[in-house]
């Protein structure tokens, strides 16, 4: 047999030996079983702390905005005619603050009635020439 | 009389005589022979049961939840092993989280020493996901997919 032809056949009898030799080193296996377990709770809770954008233009007095969300997250504004920029946040929770005239005698609050989608806290801040109404929104 | 008397001395001292010959001659010889003491040791690992990994989540939170769970690999002295585990990275079907499944340390292996080793199993639900649910809260207790397995390969 041609020398080349012994070379290919130890080849191939060292690789089968080495497949052989690997696979009887690995031949072992144990193993165990557990479960991952997990406790969904629904965010209807809001924090105010994760706001992240506001905006402050005057919008119209009584007007409709119709909120269209996907997953928790606001997708569009329809009937927002000022096109206040309410844009998505975090947490589902949107910041809205009009300017106002100096407004006396009114009270920070929330709204115990409200539900999802509509304004659900607001709190006045006043400066020295002007007050803020802010309104918090939370889906 | 005497005659009788010298001849049982003399029988006498020959049986003696004989014994001690052949007495002597029983222990002079000492045969041997050797033996081997065969051992074969089968190569052997074994994992502790992990505790079930307990995530509490709140949808949409920012933070990633995490939860861990220790178990033990226990192999014979210089055997290297490797550890994984199944369903490593999956959405689970019945709260549609996302979730990962780490080994630490790394499963990438280790070698036995005969004492067990501490590792741990450790779970990430990265923030900001929504979630399926329909009440104020919900477990995953009718998955399909929460059952896994911790492989130690060696």
């Amino acid at each position: 047999m041609p020398t080349s032809s012994w070379a290919v056949l130890r080849f191939f009898a060292f690789a089968t030996l080495s497949t052989l030799w690997a696979f009887s080193c690995q031949a072992g296996q144990s193993s165990k079983q557990f479960t991952v377990l997990i406790n969904l709770k629904n965010n209807n809770t809001l924090i105010q702390d994760r706001v992240c954008r506001s905006s402050v233009k005057i919008g119209v007095f009584g007007e409709n905005v119709t909120v269209v969300c996907a997953t928790g997250v606001a997708t569009e504004f329809n009937g927002n005619s000022n096109n206040l920029p309410w844009s998505p946040v975090q947490d589902g929770e949107y910041r809205f603050v009009t300017m106002a005239p100096k407004i006396a005698n009114i009270q920070d609050g929330n709204d115990s009635y409200a539900g999802m989608g509509t304004v659900t806290s607001w709190r006045l801040v006043s400066l020295s020439n002007r007050d803020y109404l802010e309104l918090m929104i939370g889906w | 009389m005497k005659s009788l008397t010298t001849k049982k001395f003399a029988i006498s001292a020959i049986a003696a005589a004989s014994l001690f010959t052949a007495a002597t001659s029983t222990q002079a010889a000492s045969v041997t022979s050797t033996f081997t003491v065969g051992i074969t040791l089968t190569s052997l690992c074994s994992v502790s049961t992990p505790a079930n990994l307990t995530f509490a989540y709140t949808a949409f939170q920012i933070p990633a939840a995490t939860a861990s769970s220790p178990f033990t690999v226990t192999c014979v002295n210089g055997l290297p092993f490797s550890v994984a585990v199944s369903g490593a990275a999956v959405t689970d079907d019945a709260v549609g989280l996302a979730y990962s499944l780490l080994v630490t340390p790394p499963a990438g292996g280790g070698t036995g020493t005969g004492a067990s080793q501490a590792y741990s199993i450790d779970g990430t639900i990265a923030g900001g996901q929504a979630g399926t649910c329909t009440a104020a809260s919900c477990t995953n207790a009718a998955a399909t997919n929460n059952l896994k397995t911790i492989t130690v390969t060696y």
